[in-house]
């Protein structure tokens, strides 16, 4: 091989794609030229510095205003707050102190908490004279969750004695336990630990509306298609009790049914459905980050609106608005099905890691928990996650020892029965972890934490090159920078990436994960820093104790930048 | 009476992320980093946002905006090396990217749809200008033609950034194109409209210049 070969072969050879032989050769004419190994290193130090380039550059300027009027100006801004905003339900925010969006978001919490449905006393089935009944949705087969006995004892893991009060609290809105370590086997307590976890079951609570004699219902309106303007008209009585709608229930997809969840006194509701045709007359005037909305008080109509239709909804009864195809709208179906009768249901939490504990777990109603988690460990843990049957939510806030954090989930009646969490990760500043591979993989990619950890590693050991000052002090770091390449860090090593693909071969085919298998280094990132050492430091092989000195100065510097809380 | 509207249904989203909605919101006014503090993932969400973005929820799409605005921009900076261009394209690529939404297909990742786009829009905003300037470069033929380029200043030679502000264009979208934003030769040259051959010998030029540069 020759030079001119070297310079067309080099950039195949640093993206790795140079065939064995091919590489042989070029690696063998590396060793004799001087010239080409000058190149290649010269290339080496230029790749390395574009690695460590950040792709983000934050503009000066927030430039969403210009496009949100952008947006506006083609006609495309959501018309759905004006719709919101028409809602006739009073509800109101502080104008001058919030943006139109988060006053659009405390409108829709406000709309779903004031929803209301209206039930009478129930009529036989023989009365019922809607139209035929659509398949009803599938009810979730309640699991009951393990009873506690009157005696409830939760002893801590491997601990004699130490056993916590039980702190049952039973109200309407919430009950409040507390779980410590393993379950007791003989009182069927939980938590109770299994081969790699433990297990904190709430209670089952009873329902508060048990007590007030009301019954519960859910009523689903299932819709062929979701880009359409609706309207639900449902009348209110004295004897209805409106009990909430939850936020979620109104955001239906196609095919899905929305789920408005009530307790009500009686047997029947009445629906109207509309469809809209536009709210002329209102404006939103944005006054600064303020809002202003202007339109006929008390006004909610638009003339325009046509009425498709009246309906009476028994319990366990579907009916389908056909009349919607004189729209050219695709039927709906509308649903009141029975809830579940042991309201709320418990939640369980599997806990697979040793380094936090699930100190606390909230209910509430409309399937709503909170679950608390304590770092039991002595380490900071930087970040964990817990997955859930349909998704999965993940912190990168420290956690310090002994401290505590919590996270919410909500579950639908016909979610997954009993619900259950399963806080599945847990790692630590130095980039190791406990708990499952491919969710630390996950976290890694999404979370991006791979740059604190970096910081995290190489500032102790640059703190004290300063401190302890001494010449060969250099050479030391040099290495030890070295042998961090040769062995790379922990979530890097080779044996981690087998480790993910040997427990599930899939996360080969996970871009996301790959990402963490193949993306910036730590190791990568030591390598830079010899290079860029040597570069500024070294002066005929040898490490210049003053220029080195400054460059341990600005990396310190550097490295305090980026620990820096934010 | 009380009424309940449903005008604009959206996208089924994850509890995760419906619990967190009015944050989603709040934090949105501020920015990204205001995000992340709170615990919310934008990746996780990632799906659902388009969706409802999709749908026509501008709200969603400020969200989206906040979260690859950065990135965005910093692909405009360094293919533009000019800071008030990237800016203003850069509210073009959302606008556009806004229209074009329907044409994103859930399958793929948005992330990459939009930089894909963003780097589209650089490359086509680069031909223009050029057009403007009257000084349209022949990219097939551009390798063995020296461009009279800026010298970079002696007090920022080590500055990396700065010296890839003075590598000629190609050069320079090339450059990023592959080695700060790991594209491949096949996908640049397709983008740009050249051949591999071309691509690469653009990369070689960049990367010299930029070694000099920094050298000095």
């Amino acid at each position: 091989m020759n030079c001119a070969t070297f310079d067309i072969r080099v950039d195949d050879y640093l993206e790795s794609s140079l065939a064995q032989p091919e590489r042989e050769e070029l690696e063998e004419h590396l060793r004799e030229c001087c010239r080409c190994r000058r190149e290649i290193e010269s290339l080496q130090a230029l790749l390395s510095r574009c690695a460590g380039l950040t792709r983000e550059i934050p503009p000066d300027k927030d430039m969403w205003p210009p496009i949100a009027a952008e947006i506006r100006a083609q006609g495309a801004l959501n018309q759905t707050l004006r719709r919101i905003s028409r809602s006739g339900i009073s509800w109101s925010f502080p104008k001058s102190h919030l943006p139109w969006r988060t006053a659009a978001a405390i409108a829709l919490a406000t709309l779903a908490l004031m929803a209301a449905v209206q039930l009478v006393r129930r009529t036989p089935a023989s009365k019922r004279t809607q139209l035929p009944s659509a398949p009803k949705s599938a009810q979730p087969e309640h699991v009951a969750a393990p009873v506690l006995g009157k005696r409830e004892v939760f002893p801590q893991s491997g601990r004699a004695g130490a056993a916590p009060a039980n702190q049952t609290k039973s109200d309407s809105n919430s009950i409040r336990r507390a779980h410590e370590g393993s379950s007791d086997p003989a009182s069927g307590a939980m938590p109770t630990r299994t081969a790699n976890s433990v297990v904190a079951t709430s209670k089952p609570g009873v329902s508060p509306h048990s007590q007030s004699g009301l019954s519960e219902y859910v009523l689903e309106l299932r819709m062929p298609q979701w880009a359409f303007p609706l309207y639900f008209d449902i009348g209110a009585s004295p004897n209805c009790n409106v009990e909430g709608l939850r936020q979620d229930d109104t955001l239906p997809a196609q095919g899905d049914w929305i789920k408005i969840q009530t307790s009500a006194r009686g047997d029947a509701v009445s629906i109207q459905v509309w469809v809209l045709a536009g709210s002329p007359g209102l404006s939103i005037v944005e006054k600064g980050s303020g809002v202003t909305m202007q339109g006929p008080p008390g006004d909610d109509r638009n003339p325009a609106d046509k009425l498709v239709g009246s309906y009476s909804i028994m319990p366990e009864q579907t009916i389908q608005v056909l009349d919607l195809r004189s729209f050219n709208i695709k039927p709906i179906e509308i649903g009141l099905v029975r809830d579940r009768p042991d309201f709320p249901t418990p939640l369980r939490v599997v806990n697979r890691t040793s380094s936090l504990k699930v100190v606390d777990i909230e209910e509430r109603r409309g399937g709503r928990y909170r679950v608390t988690l304590q770092n039991v460990s002595n380490r900071t843990i930087i970040g964990w996650m817990h997955r859930r049957h349909n998704g999965e939510g993940m912190s990168a806030t420290p956690l310090p020892p002994g401290s505590t954090t919590s996270f919410r989930e909500t579950f639908f009646p016909s979610e997954k029965n009993p619900p259950e969490v399963t806080v599945n990760m847990a790692m630590f500043e130095d980039g190791s972890y406990e708990g499952d591979v491919d969710s630390w993989a996950l976290f890694n990619a999404r979370m991006k934490v791979i740059p604190k950890i970096h910081a995290a590693r190489m500032r102790p050991l640059f703190a004290q090159a300063l401190e302890s000052w001494r010449e060969d002090l250099a050479s030391e770091i040099a290495d030890r920078l070295r042998s961090q390449i040769a062995s790379p860090s922990p979530d890097l090593a080779p044996e981690v990436k087998n480790e993910i693909l040997a427990e599930d071969p899939s996360v080969s085919q996970s871009p996301k994960s790959m990402a963490v298998v193949k993306g910036p280094s730590i190791g990568g990132w030591e390598k830079y820093e010899l290079l860029d050492m040597r570069r500024c430091c070294e002066r005929d092989g040898k490490i210049v104790p003053a220029l080195f000195k400054a460059w341990l100065t600005q990396r310190k510097e550097m490295f305090e930048r980026q620990l820096a809380p934010r | 009476m009380v009424h309940l509207r449903l005008w604009q249904p959206h996208a089924r989203r994850s509890n995760l992320c419906s619990l967190r909605t009015v944050l989603l919101y709040e934090a949105a006014m501020d920015s990204k980093t205001a995000l992340t503090a709170i615990g919310i993932n934008f990746e996780m969400e990632a799906p659902t946002l388009v969706a409802r973005a999709q749908a026509g929820d501008s709200s969603a799409f400020e969200i989206i905006y906040r979260e690859h605005c950065s990135r965005v921009f910093g692909i405009c900076m360094r293919m533009l090396a000019d800071r008030s261009k990237a800016e203003e394209l850069t509210q073009r690529i959302f606008v556009r990217a806004w229209v074009k939404l329907n044409s994103f297909r859930a399958e793929g990742s948005f992330s990459s749809w939009l930089y894909r786009l963003s780097v589209n829009m650089v490359i086509g905003e680069l031909r223009l200008s050029q057009g403007k300037d009257s000084r349209t470069v022949d990219l097939e033929n551009v390798t063995s033609a020296e461009e009279p380029r800026q010298e970079p200043r002696p007090d920022l030679q080590l500055d990396l950034e700065r010296a890839i502000a003075t590598v000629p264009p190609q050069a320079r979208v090339v450059f990023v194109l592959h080695d700060i934003e790991g594209y491949k030769h096949e996908e640049i040259a397709e983008a740009m409209d050249v051949t591999v051959g071309t691509c690469k010998s653009q990369l070689f030029r960049a990367r010299r210049i930029l070694r000099e540069a920094l050298a000095k």
